[in-house]
């Protein structure tokens, strides 16, 4: 039994059920195929080791302890080798978060690990490391009626006149039980998104708007930091070496730009963006009941500049 | 290949100040430390940063549960150590070579008999010492209350739970990865009675009584030969008084939200005048015999 999803431009065609994705009743042609199969213990030929992945020309093999091995050819094809004592929505979740952005990093597309929002009909991109609060930006945003595009995956198009596009990343948001919790959006609060984890998926709300599923354009990018407790928050536009330093540090996978040799391709990705797009360093305090006072200052900040 | 040289501490026993130390070793004497600095010593340093274990395993930390992580540490420490020499994150200091690969390390030390692995990947990724910095608990508790921005009786509650750990949030997600405490005695006990890797025990009380000396002396220990002019030098820099006015200038990133400053007082036996003869009490009922194999007084002269 499969099942037809769309995210970061591309149809996926999947044997494997993957809850975080918005499920289509679209019968094109797929761009990505998921299988259930065997994964031979080592690609063959390859050209690079990691700990526990490895690539060659055309194929990627990525392995996860206790969940699945996954085997990744030409950008396009995937085949899922289960551990028998798996958790299916952990494997699902590996599926649409890291082997997705391997795929995307192997068909050559600029990747930036990100979460985005519609402002004004173009994307908004909030960059930043694993755990400095992505996901829960966005998603305050939703709730003052800033559509969610992207949870976590933001894959880029650069026309060749250097205006950026965002592809939507179809995917469900995710927040932890705390943020749920302190955000008021229990009644939204989804499945979780693996054993283990107090992390759930967040289900739509009611009221809100079509996802959209078409690039967008790129209006600014805003690159997340922490500022103390008692820090005031801060927006300051970046200068042209620090905008590059914004792409290249922010790509979904940093380690396998290097790996694959792509950092050309993020820079002249930064190069040919900054005519048309603003970016910024966001310091602002960590904790909930500082959120709307942050956010009331965004929002004075896009009225201001434009940007 | 580099050595690594693992730095372990229970928190607030003087870790970042001996990274500190090092930093000053490493820029030499024309450069002042800058506390925020991206120096291998500082911030490549910390073993509990996602990044790095992100980078070597492609995984976001944020959607493994925590025993797979602790699984999958040793085995990134290794690919670490293998690749430290590439990635720059080692440095010759004084007139060792080939470089020293710092890393600091909270957690207590505990070996897998699954994988047969000790924190650290240190049984396999054959590291060269461990340097375990201690400091008088009752001086701990009260500047971990400070960090925490908890009362000093929690820091104490903490200091005895087996089951304490940083960055042990289970309903979100911190900004380190969890590092498993145990309690305060059995910390030092663990790192202590290992026999996976050979450990020089600093007191933070003598580091401060004779810095440049206590520096060079267990640098010397690890095999690590500076000169008296570089430990002066670095024990100059990294004075307590001269840390704190440059965090009052520059803030200081790894300062928790929770707390106002990180280089607080610097001082060692503050608990004399901070703590309530049952505070310290407690923490010598639960600790004692650890303290006094340190050499802390625990008579009842207190």
């Amino acid at each position: 039994m499969t099942s037809t999803y769309s995210s970061c431009g591309l149809t996926i065609r999947s044997e494997i059920a993957l809850p975080g994705l918005v499920a289509l009743q679209d019968r094109a042609e797929p761009d990505l195929r998921f299988v259930r199969g065997t994964v031979p213990a080592a690609v063959q030929d390859a050209t690079y080791n990691g700990l526990n992945w490895q690539f060659s020309d055309r194929q990627f093999r990525l392995h996860v302890d206790g969940v699945a091995t996954f085997l990744l050819s030409d950008g396009r094809d995937v085949i899922v080798d289960s551990h028998p004592d798996c958790d299916p929505d952990a494997v699902a979740l590996f599926l649409t978060g890291t082997v997705l952005g391997i795929l995307l990093h192997q068909r050559g597309q600029v990747v930036l690990h990100a979460s985005a929002v519609l402002v004004d009909g173009r994307a908004v991109l909030f960059c930043g490391p694993s755990a400095i609060g992505k996901s829960t930006q966005s998603v305050a945003l939703s709730m003052r009626g800033f559509q969610v595009l992207c949870d976590d995956i933001c894959a880029l198009h650069i026309a060749a006149d250097g205006t950026p596009t965002v592809s939507p990343d179809g995917r469900r948001s995710k927040l932890w039980a705390e943020a749920i919790a302190k955000m008021d959006l229990s009644d939204r609060m989804g499945r979780r998104v693996r054993h283990g984890l107090e992390k759930h998926y967040l289900d739509d709300h009611p009221d809100s708007a079509e996802r959209p599923n078409q690039p967008v354009p790129l209006r600014s990018l805003y690159w997340l930091r922490n500022a103390g407790a008692t820090a005031d928050t801060d927006i300051r536009k970046l200068n042209v070496a620090d905008f590059a330093l914004l792409v290249q540090n922010n790509a979904y996978r940093p380690r396998l730009v290097h790996a694959m040799k792509q950092e050309g391709l993020y820079m002249r990705a930064a190069a040919a963006m900054m005519p048309h797009v603003a970016a910024y360093n966001f310091w602002r305090p960590r904790g909930f009941d500082q959120m709307d006072a942050v956010l009331d200052m965004l929002q004075d900040h896009w009225r201001n500049t434009g940007d | 290949m580099s050595r690594t040289l693992w730095l372990a501490s229970y928190p607030k026993s003087g870790n970042t100040w001996f990274r500190l130390l090092m930093a000053k070793l490493d820029l030499g004497e024309e450069t002042d430390i800058n506390i925020n600095a991206i120096s291998p010593f500082l911030r490549n340093a910390i073993s509990s940063d996602r990044r790095a274990f992100e980078a070597a395993t492609l995984l976001d930390t944020t959607e493994l549960t925590f025993d797979e992580i602790d699984g999958l540490r040793p085995r990134v420490d290794r690919a670490l150590q293998n690749d430290a020499g590439i990635a720059g994150y080692d440095r010759p200091v004084g007139k060792s070579a080939p470089g020293i690969f710092l890393r600091k390390v909270h957690d207590a030390y505990s070996r897998s008999e699954d994988c047969g692995e000790g924190v650290g990947g240190v049984i396999r990724g054959g590291a060269s010492a461990a340097i375990l910095m201690v400091r008088d608990p009752r001086d701990v508790a009260i500047s971990l209350a400070h960090h925490n921005g908890s009362s000093i009786d929690d820091a104490i509650d903490m200091m005895a739970d087996p089951d304490a750990a940083l960055s042990g949030n289970r309903r979100g997600a911190a900004q380190q990865l969890r590092q498993r405490l145990l309690r305060w005695d059995m910390h030092c006990e663990s790192w202590m009675r290992q026999a996976d890797l050979p450990v020089h025990v600093l007191r933070y009380e003598d580091l401060l009584d004779d810095t440049a000396g206590r520096f060079r002396q267990t640098l010397a220990e690890c095999g690590v030969a500076i000169s008296e002019q570089q430990a002066d030098m670095a024990a100059t820099a990294a004075a307590f008084d001269r840390l704190r006015d440059k965090e009052r200038t520059t803030g200081f990133r790894e300062k928790p939200g929770r707390s106002t400053h990180f280089f607080r007082s610097g001082r060692a036996g503050e608990w004399r005048t901070r703590l309530t003869p049952a505070q310290a009490a407690r923490i010598v009922d639960a600790h004692g015999p650890m303290m006094r194999e340190l050499g802390y007084p625990v008579a009842n002269e207190e």
